[in-house]
């Protein structure tokens, strides 16, 4: 009999740094649901799944240019375009019906 | 307890076996920063961390989870925590964004659920997750002269596209065998949609975006097979190891 959780610790060693997507991916849309007293439901993760895809696309534009953002900087960085992103995020999800209760400045 | 009840709000982790020693989360800061405990109840554990309210409550959470740079610092100490108990434990990883009033409220929940939560936890004791990525790689374009003609224009670019799709359907079966060895290693497997282009970080398709739920001591084992299975026409990626995120959630929550 071998103690499962040494086994486990002997090959875990060290893991590199894990790719943003990789983890959001994980920790948004996996992981067991139990509903606590304050959970953000799962369409607000999805929503905010799809959200993350459109800045992320939006700043496809900066790769293509060259800027090879995604391995110096994890995640989109809040740059010169932050409010273009933002003005463009809230466009697309009120044409797309789904986003509710923000502001309108 | 500085804090009073009203500004403390449990953020639950994941589960584990009651037995589990704290200090092995000693290390691991939470998502406000805060260190880690255990709440136990019907021989499971939550591993847990007292945050504000005024940041993981209805109201604020859902506003934070709109910045880009609060949702990636806590979507990395949520797996940062795991990560670290899954070095200690067997432990069922539970979604983003978990959070009780109080700690009665955990303990009732494991009450509820300690059964299940068991179950799972025995089922992936001594087992990782492991992510494989594959890319396809384009192939180096070749230095032609330029087309004689718009028919000769024309006929390259068809043969470009023939040449192309058969290059991906050739990827697509390197792909499949992949993970029919990788599938066969593992206990369980999840194929995911693959990443975006917007979401990956890189202009290559991605071919295969999987999860395997691999014994920790077959690691090895499951890196060689990668190894054996690399071509020049696909880049492999392999990450983790992660806690089992993507074998948990097996019941229907409707």
């Amino acid at each position: 009999m071998t103690h499962p959780s040494e086994t486990t610790q002997r090959f875990l060693g060290r893991r590199e740094p894990s790719q943003l997507p990789d983890v959001l991916e994980r920790v948004l849309d996996k992981g067991i649901v139990i509903a606590g007293d304050i959970q953000v439901n799962l369409l607000d993760i999805e929503l905010l799944t799809i959200k993350l895809r459109l800045l992320i696309a939006s700043a496809d534009k900066a790769r293509e240019m060259g800027i090879d953002w995604w391995e110096n900087d994890p995640f989109l960085k809040r740059g010169r375009n932050g409010n273009e992103l933002e003005d463009r995020l809230r466009r697309l999800e009120q044409a797309a019906g789904i986003e509710q209760g923000r502001d309108e400045g | 307890m500085i804090a009073s009840e009203t500004e403390t709000a449990w953020y639950v982790y994941g589960v584990v076996p009651a037995h589990v020693d704290p200090v092995a989360l000693a290390g691991a800061e939470g998502v406000g920063a805060e260190r880690v405990e255990l709440v136990s109840n019907g021989g499971v554990a939550a591993i847990v961390g007292r945050v504000p309210l005024d940041e993981f409550g209805e109201e604020p959470l859902r506003r934070n989870l709109e910045r880009r740079d609060w949702l990636e610092a806590t979507a990395r100490a949520h797996d940062r925590v795991l990560a670290e108990a899954l070095g200690h434990a067997p432990l069922v990883p539970l979604r983003f964004g978990t959070v009780y009033r109080s700690e009665q409220g955990v303990r009732d929940m494991l009450d509820e659920r300690a059964a299940e939560l068991s179950e799972a936890i025995e089922r992936l004791r001594g087992r990782i997750e492991l992510g494989v990525k594959a890319f396809l790689v384009e192939a180096q374009e070749d230095a032609t002269p330029p087309p004689s003609s718009g028919r000769d224009y024309l006929l390259r670019k068809q043969e470009a596209r023939a040449a192309a799709s058969s290059v991906q359907a050739e990827a697509f079966e390197s792909v499949r065998a992949l993970h029919e060895r990788l599938e066969s290693l593992a206990d369980d497997a999840r194929v995911n949609p693959p990443q975006p282009p917007e979401l990956s970080g890189r202009r290559e398709p991605m071919l295969l975006n999987g999860a395997y739920l691999v014994g920790a001591e077959r690691r090895p084992a499951f890196a060689a097979a990668v190894d054996e299975c690399r071509d020049d026409r696909l880049e492999l990626v392999v990450t983790g190891p992660w806690p089992p995120y993507n074998f948990v959630e097996r019941e229907d929550p409707s």
